[in-house]
């Protein structure tokens, strides 16, 4: 049993390492789907609008968790 | 059949070559701990085991790819790219900009070393089922991250076997290696292939789901090296920021 747990937790990890960087790349690509499918924007301004998300997301989760962990104890 | 050339595959097998480099070399730690401490018949009997099963897990999952339609294909397989290449790439910033310590295999080693005494002073069972359970456990577990990279990066372009070869390579590099130097890849700079995955498999991933979105990418796969360009600057440029003091006091 350890080691089915140890498998699923680690199928897990591989892909929600950090729940908000998660979210916010789901959110990004349904984001995209609707602006192409829904709204009918050209696909390449939609492939812009993805790449351009994914680099903003990248910058703020890692600055989110630099500043987390240099965060001092008695803020919390 | 279509015939695939070096410039569509290159991507494909650089990118699960350098991924399943790390990964080979965390399950070789692990093995190698198991193999010196313990004797290398459950070492390598359990390695024997895990690959055993993976390849049962290819060779049942693998025909039913071939049943998805393909848009959804890309962006199913994108989404995940992105999910775990994103991931990867984030950390290693991270390890980079010395947020987070980096990865030690010689401690790693230790701590498996460590672990196996533990157990085989706390329980009766047999100590070398207990050192082949882990070595099958250290297999499994980064194996499954390499059969993901493997389908992730070939699948969207019918380039399986190209991957697999990468892949296969990085395997044979770190046996290698490994047999020769008889001690942990500890000179291996990790963060940096994690870095250079990092970037190749998020460049996948936008690459896939937008074409599963229907996005025609300028030049195609020639699009592939500017996204992780991008990826690559992007990253870099905020390890550096990242490592300068003044983001402590600008909070």
């Amino acid at each position: 049993m350890s080691l089915l747990r140890d498998i699923a937790h680690e199928l897990l990890g591989m892909f929600l390492a950090d729940f908000r960087l998660t979210v916010a790349i789901l959110a990004l690509v349904l984001l995209v789907a609707g602006l192409i499918f829904s709204l009918g924007v050209q696909p390449l301004i939609g492939g812009s609008v993805l790449l351009a998300g994914c680099l903003v997301i990248l910058v703020e989760a890692a600055v989110r968790e630099t500043r987390r962990r240099h965060r001092p104890q008695s803020d919390g | 059949m279509d015939s695939i050339t070096w410039g569509v595959a290159a991507p494909a097998v650089g990118a699960a070559f350098l991924a399943s480099l790390v990964e080979v070399v965390e399950a070789f730690t692990i093995v190698l701990a198991v193999g010196t401490l313990r004797g290398w018949r459950p070492a390598v009997l359990g390695t024997l085991a895990a690959l055993g099963v993976l390849g049962l897990l290819v060779v049942a999952l693998g025909p039913m790819l071939d049943r998805v339609p393909l848009h959804l294909l890309q962006v199913v397989i994108g989404v995940l790219l992105l999910l775990f290449g994103m991931g990867w790439l984030r950390k290693a910033i991270l390890r980079s900009a010395g947020v987070i310590p980096l990865h030690d295999e010689e401690a790693a080693y230790a701590a498996e070393a460590e672990s196996l005494a533990t157990t085989a002073r706390s329980k009766s069972q047999s100590l070398d089922w207990i050192a082949g359970l882990a070595a099958f456990k250290a297999v499994m577990l980064e194996g499954l991250e390499v059969v993901f990279i493997v389908i992730a990066v070939g699948a969207g372009r019918g380039l399986l076997w190209p991957a697999a070869v990468g892949a296969l390579a990085a395997c044979v590099a770190v046996l290698a290696i490994g047999t020769v130097v008889h001690r942990p890849l500890s000179r291996v700079p990790e963060n940096t292939l994690k870095f250079g995955v990092g970037v190749m498999l998020s460049a996948f991933g936008v690459f896939w789901t937008g074409e599963g979105l229907g996005v025609e990418w300028p030049g195609q796969d020639i699009a592939l090296l500017v996204l992780a360009g991008l990826f690559l600057a992007t990253g870099v440029a905020t390890a550096t920021m990242l490592r300068r003091p003044s983001l402590e006091i600008s909070r």
